[in-house]
């Protein structure tokens, strides 16, 4: 089957989105079809916001079917069209009030959600199925736009790789342990929950926050505040075999973003047999994490969370057994199962 | 009813009864196409067919062009299938909306109103400062599309409330007034309490979307004839203009002012 993959660009970003797509193409490509990945740019500031789902309803998409992702790329027009819906524009929906949305309740932005509703409404509604990365974005779109979309879960890059490393990784050594953060350095992602909160845990562990972002000085600033340099690593980006490495040997991964549609660190922690700290709030991650299980979810305050890693610290039979846990709990993801579930809601 | 322009595509039609009942259907799509009757046609070769009745035998091909039938007849319905469509009575009334549910919540912020308001069936809000004097009929509409639940006890009333997208809470009757026989939960909530729908919001956001697509399918031939337009005569002139009418797109969004400048 000729099957194209659509997806919004936003240029000169690369996240988990893209990978997303591309892990896509290719596990559709391994299943014997022909697949390829059409992008368009994307605007989400108010006064362009409606340019690029018209620009994807004019487009020509010569296939025998289409799955289209994210904002605005299921506004494609396919008499067989699948949405897996990562997203919608949340600026305009659950994150309407957040400092970054530039939507506010005057007039003209009452009007650009209420015509996103109804567009995205129709034209989710014309899908023949609607999946969605996660039980979150599922329970937005029954909240916010009243359709139903079937949580559809899918193993997280490298999870090959972190499946491997889990059977030689360590805990901590004899020196002591460290925590692990992989995120960017960006508000939503609260990365400073890993520096925070090593101020009540035992001196002997440390924390790594490996990624990029805005947040790379404030942290700096952070640990030095508090005392916590020689504690805290701030390494930047990391290769990916450094990345396995750093998952494999970490006593436990912190994860407390702020309702996270559905969260690749969580699931790699998992794959790399690790617990994951995370916290009430943070949203497609609480779909993984069951407290006490296969790691704690917490308040969401440095002291929160520092209990929790004391407690690890304390008993790494209790982080290997929940990180164990966490293993069992990823067992039965993998991509052939996701290829089944979207060609068959068309057949 | 304005006259198409000349360079459309001609949509011929196959009607077997008088038509009228067509009028706001064949009004709309004259922004999209000539309908002239398949005996009118002086030779031009009609683009498409639009008839109201399947014609011919199951298996024979009535036309040799993309067609559709529009009726309001069940049975002529169930008989076209796929290329069926409810024939619509009307068009949207000037300045009616779809309001879903989330950003009714922010207009009532917006104005200082309760973050819950239900629009009683004697038209009287449950709480805000408003709650002891009726609605004046003059600010209906804005009730309508601002309450969070409309209770409507008589056809016009909840009839107005789909067309706002209002979730509506209404008698057996009432629904069946409506024409909603077997599953009207599906559409309009009957039989429940106020005080007890008006706090889920999935179900609020359901019955606002279901309700508002039952109504448009019946009322609304604007959207009707765009989507009819999409299926049958989809290199039609102004393809643009076609899909933002067949997203429901108001005349004054400012998506159509950039289109314009657009194509300049």
């Amino acid at each position: 089957m000729d099957i194209v993959v659509c997806g919004a660009q936003v240029p000169f970003v690369r996240g988990g989105a893209e990978l997303h797509m591309d892990n896509l193409v290719t596990a559709l490509t391994t299943a014997g079809h022909r697949a390829e990945l059409v992008r368009l740019p994307v605007a989400w500031e108010k006064g362009r916001l409606f340019d690029s789902p018209l620009a994807w309803r004019m487009l020509p998409i010569d296939a025998d079917l289409v799955i289209a992702t994210n904002f605005p790329s299921y506004y494609v027009r396919h008499p067989r069209k699948v949405v897996w819906l990562f997203h919608q524009h949340r600026g305009a929906y659950d994150a309407a009030d957040a400092g970054w949305s530039d939507i506010g309740t005057d007039p003209s932005s009452l009007e650009t959600q209420r015509q996103l509703v109804e567009w995205d409404n129709r034209v989710l509604d014309e899908a023949a199925h609607v999946f969605t990365t996660s039980g979150v974005v599922a329970d937005r779109l029954a909240r916010y736009n009243g359709l139903s979309g079937t949580p559809l879960h899918h193993p997280p890059p490298l999870y090959e790789q972190l499946r491997q490393a889990a059977e030689r990784g360590s805990f901590g050594t004899a020196e002591g342990s460290y925590v692990f953060c992989p995120t960017r350095l960006e508000a939503n992602k609260r990365p400073e929950l890993a520096v925070s909160s090593l101020a009540s845990v035992r001196p002997s562990v440390r924390s790594v926050v490996a990624g990029r972002g805005s947040l790379a000085g404030p942290l700096q600033e952070t640990a030095r505040s508090l005392g916590l340099e020689q504690r805290v690593s701030l390494p930047g980006f990391v290769p990916d075999d450094e990345l396995v490495d750093l998952y494999a040997n970490a006593l436990a991964v912190i994860y407390a973003p702020f309702d996270e549609d559905y969260g690749y660190v969580t699931l790699q922690a998992f794959y790399a047999g690790k617990p994951v700290i995370t916290a009430g709030d943070s949203g497609g991650t609480l779909e993984w994490v069951v407290d006490g299980e296969t790691g704690f979810v917490t308040d969401g305050t440095p002291a929160g969370v520092g209990a929790a890693i004391e407690k690890l610290a304390a008993d790494p039979e209790l982080a290997r057994r929940m990180g164990e846990a966490g293993r069992e709990k990823v067992r039965g993801l993998g991509w052939q199962p996701v290829v089944d579930r979207l060609l068959g809601a068309v057949r | 009813m304005p006259e198409p322009a000349v360079g459309l595509p001609v949509l011929g039609l196959s009607l077997h009864d008088d038509g009228d009942e067509l009028l706001p259907l064949l009004g709309a799509l004259r922004s999209w196409c000539r309908p002239t009757t398949l005996r009118g046609t002086s030779g031009l070769q009609p683009a498409a067919v639009l008839t109201d009745r399947v014609p011919g035998s199951p298996t024979e091909a009535p036309f040799d062009v993309p067609w559709s039938v529009v009726s309001r007849d069940p049975s002529v319905l169930e008989q076209a299938g796929a290329r069926g469509r409810l024939l619509p009575d009307g068009v949207v009334p000037a300045g009616v909306a779809y309001v879903p549910p989330f950003v009714r919540e922010r207009l009532r912020r917006a104005r200082g109103l309760p973050e819950h308001a239900v629009l009683t069936a004697d038209r009287r809000w449950t709480a805000g400062p408003e709650v002891d004097r009726p609605v004046p009929g003059d600010l209906l509409d804005t009730a309508l599309a601002c309450a969070s639940l409309v209770v409507a006890d008589d056809l016009p009333t909840a009839e107005r409330a789909l067309a706002w997208g209002a979730p509506t809470l209404c008698s057996p009757t009432v629904a069946e007034a409506l024409g909603l026989v077997g599953t009207p939960e599906a559409v309009v909530a009957t039989n429940e309490d106020p005080a007890v729908l008006v706090g889920d919001v999935r179900r609020l956001a359901r019955l606002s979307w279901r309700g508002r697509r039952w109504w448009e399918a019946r009322h609304d031939a604007t959207l009707v004839a765009a989507q009819l337009a999409l299926e049958m005569l989809p290199s039609t002139p102004g393809a643009a203009r076609l899909r933002l009418a067949e997203l429901g797109t108001p005349t004054d969004a400012e998506v159509r002012s950039r289109l314009s400048a657009a194509l300049g």
